[in-house]
């Protein structure tokens, strides 16, 4: 009678400790996913330069992401605008998975007439800016810096000051 | 003896249920999109492109008529063109100052307020009938005569700063009376 017992709760502990393995394996696949993710900074001193201007009447200036502007309007520009950058990190994440590069807004107000609009993205040696990426994860291995662009919209003599404003950038790893 | 294989069924069976939960935790995480965002900053200046400021008053000094008609010229350059009449005091032209944040367009000028009767005691009787811009670098040094209030004058500015000098003439009709006459000369400059 007393072997008994005893026999049965080895019994008992050996299931037990099958379960407890099982589950760590499982948080660690957890934790080997969630660092896979691909990240995106845009430092301080990287950000989109709109340059010094003077409106002499209602227009936009365009600065696309290769540094090319397109202006409409009368617009005396004293300083040149510069597009801005931002870095996409992909480290590990699986080749097969696709990643997307957008901005979740649409515009930005400046304030006294002035707006920000048609955000526009382009990595250095791609054809074409737009306003939203798709990459696979083979294509973003490592780190790829895109260039950032946008339009901006002024009214007949804006008035003077600094105008600033934020872009947001969002990457999607599905 | 059944009594504990019974128990023993138990826990394992507890065990592989547990063990299928577990297998299943991380399927719904792997499906599920991750996403980051960055902010970038946008920054920028405008500027006024042309400030303009009146720094001299044209003064035609004191006028003494000697026919019931007349005029007095003040050119830009200070001096003076009579007809019937003697002028006393120190007659001088004004002078507006002109910046431009960029010499390259041309620029619009135009009179808002001059040209007409001038404000004194009986009005109608002294009228301002032209003023004359001249600066050095605007509309290629050449005067620039204005008879007409809003008729704009579309000429290059060579200078990012610019003294325009500002003559006019006067001219008075019968009946004029004495006293002091002021009038007030708008000037609008724009890209």
């Amino acid at each position: 009678m007393g072997a008994g017992p005893h026999k049965s709760l080895g019994t008992i502990g050996k299931n037990a400790t099958v379960f407890v393995s099982v589950s760590t394996l499982a948080l660690t696949g957890l934790g080997r996913v969630a660092q896979a993710v691909p990240t995106i900074s845009c430092l301080p001193g990287n950000a989109i330069v709109l340059g010094q201007h003077y409106a002499c009447s209602n227009g936009s200036l365009q600065i696309n992401p290769d540094g090319s502007v397109n202006t409409a309007g009368c617009l005396v520009t004293l300083d040149p605008p510069e597009p801005g950058t931002c870095t996409i990190r992909n480290t590990g994440a699986p080749a097969t998975q696709s990643i997307i590069v957008s901005f979740p807004a649409n515009s930005e107000n400046l304030g006294f007439g002035a707006s920000l609009d048609d955000f526009r993205m382009q990595a250095v040696g791609e054809p074409m800016p737009a306003a939203t990426k798709t990459y696979t994860s083979g294509q973003l291995n490592g780190t790829i810096t895109l260039n950032i662009g946008a339009t901006l919209n002024f009214v007949n003599a804006q008035p003077a000051g600094s105008y600033s404003g934020d872009i947001v950038l969002r990457v999607v790893f599905n | 003896m059944s009594i504990r294989k019974s128990d023993l069924k138990t826990k394992v069976a507890a065990g592989a249920v547990l063990v299928a939960l577990s297998g299943f935790v991380p399927q719904p995480f792997m499906q599920q999109a991750h996403a980051d965002t960055a902010t970038i900053n946008a920054v920028g200046t405008f500027v006024d492109g042309i400030t303009l400021a009146g720094v001299t008053d044209l003064d035609f000094g004191s006028i003494v008529a000697a026919a019931s008609t007349g005029d007095v010229q003040v050119q830009p350059d200070g001096n003076t063109v009579v007809n019937s009449a003697a002028v006393a005091g120190t007659p001088a032209a004004g002078q507006f100052q002109l910046t431009v944040a960029v010499t390259g367009p041309d620029v619009i000028i135009s009179l808002t307020d001059g040209i007409g009767n001038v404000a004194g005691p009986i009005p109608g009787t002294i009228t301002l009938s032209e003023i004359v811009l001249d600066a050095n670098g605007l509309n290629g040094g050449a005067p620039i005569t204005i008879t007409a209030t809003g008729a704009p004058t579309t000429v290059g500015v060579a200078a990012l700063a610019t003294a325009i000098d500002v003559g006019g003439t006067i001219a008075w009709t019968a009946g004029r009376p004495i006293g002091a006459f002021t009038q007030t000369i708008g000037l609008s400059v724009t890209f």
